[in-house]
């Protein structure tokens, strides 16, 4: 569900449904910071419980890490005697979490980075034209955002494949063929972001560029982008997150080991238990590589994720 | 620059580039390129190379390599191999050599008719061992029980490695040291242990598939062999109605209502109990031969692996022992077809399969292969009785959809034997009915 | 297809006088295929291809291997008789009403809560972040936390509960998926809300407190109608997302190599079962799930869009 959400199109929509004169008023600061009533001190008690769990999950998921397997199966809550640093060395050598990782930085990157190169161009045109033919285009991809991945499954699978077939360009089973599906799912949304955040940038510098003589493609090099580069990093970011945790293709598409990405090496971290026994600290070494880069990249960049999903780049 | 040929070179620039990039990235392609001429054998394993069975494996092809000359490809694809070999059928990547269950197969590639028929192997002498021919070592019941699926190819598999359900119990236990032979022991035994407060069968709540053992056997002895298979594919139902297939979904309901089960197992997660079985916290556990390598982490001190075949409810009944069979299988459209029937035979050779056994800890196919001592139990109930498949090898759909659903609602204490079988019948009605 | 749920922004560009055909226009008309077709063609490939592909399958038998068959409408007859089909689109229905609606309702309380909280950007940040991990690492976690002899039992024990639920029950396990389901979205939906309240110019709250309007009174007459649009997408938003839960249902039942029980089945996890869960692939089967997956998401929009939007006119 999570990284459906990410792949939602929150942003663009937010700023347009919030029609609302953009009155640079600040949240009321005198009104009702005075005592809160009884009902709010629960509410905030039981606020700051949720807050807590959150936090202790990330405490826990890291030093469960780092213990031995047969200690976390006696006391799942125990603290590390001592850190099991082996458990993530098993994870990255036996595991296959080690190349995982790599597989899922590369398909991650690369497929995040053609999407918004692709993406771009068209939503900035997408947002800038008058043809009525825009509009339907538009609709077209707001429309992509609706379908649901299952839908799209077993065709594109089969597609990949008989393209394999007669190409030998290989598609399943391998990075490049999850590459080019990641690209080819990410369109809608990173249109449709983009050009909520095209729209907004004022027109009157490219006509100033345009006048200056400048060709279309330059102006866009040159001009659109470095103005929009705030929006760019956001679609970026946003095709990293949702790249990094899509599960159902690569469960489908990557099967061998040197193929895997971290959600589907995790999976078959969990397969392999039956026959050889379960390694809970392997596991959740594993759960740590999976979690730690989202962590690292919001706590890092959070405003701007946050933002990206939310409220849309209003400024 | 507002040239109209600015973006015909744009254009051919990123169609270069892209091309440049795919040579450059090593974008794999599927050729194998074996145009040298030389013999060669793509092999997709069911193992994961950290696992000692693959280190098994990879010992022998080595040792092909340089008696043969032939040169081997190994894959080690882990246990969605022939997922992977359905899409290869589809994008024409298929290998010279798989292995997997009979159960996942069978249905994968036998009953689609995408298997090679394996009969000549069967007379393959054995290198190393030319005395022997492959069916002379590994016994035919392995063979004769195989289901066809459908399929127009009956051998369609020659096993290396062979699991069995029997119950696992710990031989050092103090509550009840003597195995059962019989239900009613079985059920005297269990109530010493529910006595001495620890649970008397382990089982996790969420693993149908295992606890469904429990009324297979129990279908089998009262019923006989076949009598699974014709409960499930009886499309009216109608074999439901046989007054011992109550009796043996009573037998259940006596189980969870006499508290003989261990507690929590209907709230627990596979294989949590089977954890708990391990460190004494139950006596018994119904499951596959797999289980003593499973839980060798979590056993508690002093713990000694033995097991019981399932028990007899009546004298005459059947003491047929569920196996599971692992082995090799060869595509009908793989292009080395002889380079992989001869590895078959060539690790079917004592020596060579017996790491099966010493390396991890599993039982060959071949029964002169010494088991591994935790397993000594298992092997003799292997040798001593008949061999019938888990469910009577009926497919996993009818299983998953048919049957499981209900038989989860009498194992957890949810509906009586009475309401169990009136809904299971129910479901097999539905199932086929669904079906078409 | 979903609905045009989302109205294209309309961004100042509209509202340009179009002073004949600039130079920059022209540009723009020339660049306008050429930037354009790289994304329509992706569009065009991975999913209007595939959609018709699928309802083109939906009327045939296929395991992948041998000869297609028609089938015509026998698919789609199957999967109205099957208990387990029907099932998974009861969880589906489940998981977009009573998830939803209790997501909505937390998230409102916690705007609420929220709203005057010291830290309270802190707090939204930690209760957002698990919308951004795979959906699969709390599969994982749910299984140790709730298990019988789990820390979550044993913390009820210390607090003098003795026979606690039986968490992983089957009978539960939906429910606890629905929970952590809850747990994972509300940070999300509190974040646009948020931020949709927090545009609302304090002089109406001051407004309505001279009117000498309670906290109830203030939400019920300011609040919930200027942020009802917000709501409105946000619903859209979820209706799209709880089509596609996938990947904590595989997670959260499925142990080892074995699917989870039947009974926690979403249409994904149907759509994924049919194609390639079990020994033989039913590809018709699963394209007639995916395509009445796409169906169920089409017309719950428009009937969600037409009822929300009633209400937006009645208040």
């Amino acid at each position: 569900m999570n990284h459906v959400l990410t792949q939602s199109p929150t942003a663009p929509v937010v700023e347009s449904a919030v029609s609302l004169p953009p009155l640079k008023v600040r949240r009321r600061k005198s009104s009702m910071k005075s005592r809160p009533t009884i009902g709010g001190m629960i509410g905030r008690v039981i606020v700051w419980l949720l807050v807590a769990f959150n936090l202790f999950l990330v405490v826990w998921m890291v030093m469960t890490s780092l213990r031995d397997t047969r200690d976390i199966a006696r006391d799942p809550l125990g603290l590390p005697t001592q850190p099991h640093w082996e458990n993530f060395a098993t994870a990255w050598n036996t595991g296959g979490f080690g190349i995982a990782a790599i597989n899922s930085v590369v398909a991650t990157v690369v497929s995040s980075l053609l999407v918004v190169a692709i993406a771009a161009p068209a939503a900035y045109v997408l947002a800038k034209s008058t043809r009525r033919l825009s509009s339907t285009f538009t609709l077209m991809f707001v429309l992509g955002l609706g379908v649901p991945g299952q839908v799209l499954l077993v065709p594109i699978y089969v597609m990949l494949a008989k393209f394999q077939d007669i190409s030998h360009l290989k598609m399943i089973n391998s990075v490049q063929g999850l590459i080019v599906v990641m690209v080819g799912l990410g369109i809608p949304f990173t249109v449709f972001l983009l050009a909520g955040f095209f729209r907004s940038l004022p027109v009157e510098i490219e006509e100033a560029a345009a006048i200056d003589g400048s060709s279309g493609i330059r102006t866009f090099i040159q001009i659109v982008l470095p103005l929009a580069r705030s929006g760019l990093v956001t679609a970026f970011m946003l095709a990293v997150i949702s790249g990094w945790n899509e599960t159902l293709f690569s469960l489908v598409m990557l099967t061998t080991a040197e193929n895997r990405t971290l959600p589907i090496a995790l999976l078959a971290f969990l397969d392999q238990s039956q026959f050889n026994g379960a390694d809970w600290g392997g596991l959740f070494a594993g759960i740590v590589l999976v979690v730690t880069p989202v962590l690292a990249l919001f706590i890092w960049l959070g405003r701007r994720i946050v933002e990206g999903m939310t409220v849309g780049i209003s400024k | 620059m507002t040239h109209p040929n600015a973006w015909l070179k744009i254009a051919t620039g990123a169609i270069l580039a892209t091309s440049v990039a795919f040579a450059a990235s090593g974008c794999t392609t599927t050729s194998a390129s074996p145009d040298d001429g030389a013999k060669s054998l793509t092999y997709w394993s069911m193992w994961t190379e950290t696992e000692p069975q693959a280190a098994v494996l990879k010992t022998s092809l080595e040792s092909f390599e340089k008696d043969t000359g032939i040169k081997v490809d190994v894959q080690w694809q882990g246990r969605k191999v022939l997922e992977k070999v359905t899409t290869g059928l589809l994008s024409g990547d298929v290998p010279d050599l798989v292995d997997q269950a009979y159960d996942k197969i069978g249905p994968a590639l036998a009953a689609t008719n995408q298997a090679a028929d394996l009969s000549s192997v069967l007379s393959t002498k054995i290198p190393g061992e030319e005395e022997h021919t492959v069916a002379d070592v590994i016994p035919s019941k392995y063979f004769d029980i195989l289901p066809s699926y459908g399929g127009e190819v009956k051998n369609y598999m020659v096993p290396y490695s062979v699991s069995n359900v029997s119950v696992f119990y710990n031989k050092a236990n103090a509550v009840a040291p003597k195995a059962p032979t019989t239900w009613d022991e079985l059920l005297a035994n269990c109530q010493k242990a529910v006595d001495a407060k620890m649970g008397c069968i382990a089982a996790d709540g969420d693993a149908t598939w295992a606890n469904s053992y429990w009324f297979d056997y129990l279908i089998n002895r009262n019923m006989g062999d076949g009598a699974f298979q014709k409960l499930m594919e009886d499309k009216t139902g109608a074999a439901w109605d046989d007054a011992a297939v109550l009796k043996s979904a009573q037998q259940i309901q006596e189980l969870v209502t006499k508290g003989y089960i261990i507690k929590g197992y209907d709230a627990s997660k596979y294989p949590e109990q089977q954890n708990a079985w391990a460190a004494n916290k139950a006596l018994y556990f119904l499951m596959g031969s797999w289980a003593p390598a499973e839980t060798a982490k979590y056993a508690a001190e002093g713990f000694d692996y033995g097991a019981f075949n399932f028990p007899s409810t009546a004298t005459n009944a059947s003491t047929a022992n569920d196996t599971l069979l692992f082995g090799f299988t060869v595509p009908k459209k793989a292009a080395h077809q002889d380079e992989a029937k001869q590895f078959i035979a060539y690790f079917s050779n004592k020596d060579r399969m017996s790491g099966i056994s010493t390396d991890a800890n599993n039982l060959a196919a071949r029964p002169d292969v010494d088991a591994p001592k935790q397993l000594a139990d298992v092997a003799a109930i292997l040798a001593d009785n008949e061999t019938r498949l888990p469910t009577d090898g009926v497919s996993s759909d009818v299983i998953d959809k048919g049957f499981n659903p209900t038989f989860d609602k009498l194992f957890l204490g949810k509906v009586s034997a009475e309401e169990y079988v009136k809904e299971a019948k129910a479901a097999t009605i539905a199932y086929w009915n669904a079906k078409g | 297809m979903a609905t045009p749920v989302i109205s294209p922004a309309r961004g100042r560009s509209t509202g340009r006088p179009r002073a004949g055909m600039s130079a920059i226009e022209r540009s723009r008309r020339r660049l306008y295929w050429p930037m354009l077709l790289p994304a329509l063609l992706l569009m065009v490939l991975f999913y209007i291809v595939p959609i018709l592909y699928a309802g083109w399958l939906s009327l045939h038998t296929w395991d992948g291997i041998n000869e297609l068959k028609w089938r015509g409408a026998d698919n789609y007859i199957q999967l109205a008789k099957d208990p387990i089909f029907i099932g998974s689109i009861v969880n589906t229905l489940k998981i977009l009403f009573v998830v939803g609606i209790v997501t909505f309702v937390f998230a409102f309380a916690l705007t609420m809560i929220l709203r005057d909280m010291m830290g309270r950007k802190f707090v939204r940040s930690v209760l957002f972040f698990p919308t951004l991990i795979n959906a699969m690492v709390f599969g994982i976690f749910a299984g140790f936390l709730f298990s019988p002899a789990g820390p979550i039992n044993k913390l009820l024990a210390f607090v003098g509960v003795q026979d606690p639920p039986k968490w992983l029950a089957q009978d539960n396990l939906f429910n606890l998926i629905m929970i952590v389901m809850i747990w994972s979205a509300t940070g999300y939906f509190t974040t646009i809300i948020m931020s949709a309240v927090d545009q609302i110019p304090a002089y109406y709250y001051e407004a309505a407190g001279l009117d000498g309007a309670g906290p109830w009174a203030k939400f019920r007459h300011v609040t919930l109608p200027l942020a009802w649009d917000v709501i409105s997408v946000c619903a859209v938003l979820w209706t799209m997302s709880s089509v596609k839960v996938f990947e904590l249902i595989l997670v959260f039942g499925g142990s080892t190599a074995q699917a989870p029980p039947a009974s926690t089945w979403s249409t994904a996890l149907y759509v994924y079962q049919a194609a390639f869960g079990g020994g033989s692939r039913e590809f018709g089967v699963s394209a007639a799930a995916a395509i009445v997956s796409l169906a169920l998401v089409t017309v719950l929009t428009i009937g969600l869009r037409r009822m929300l939007r009633r209400e937006a006119i009645e208040i």
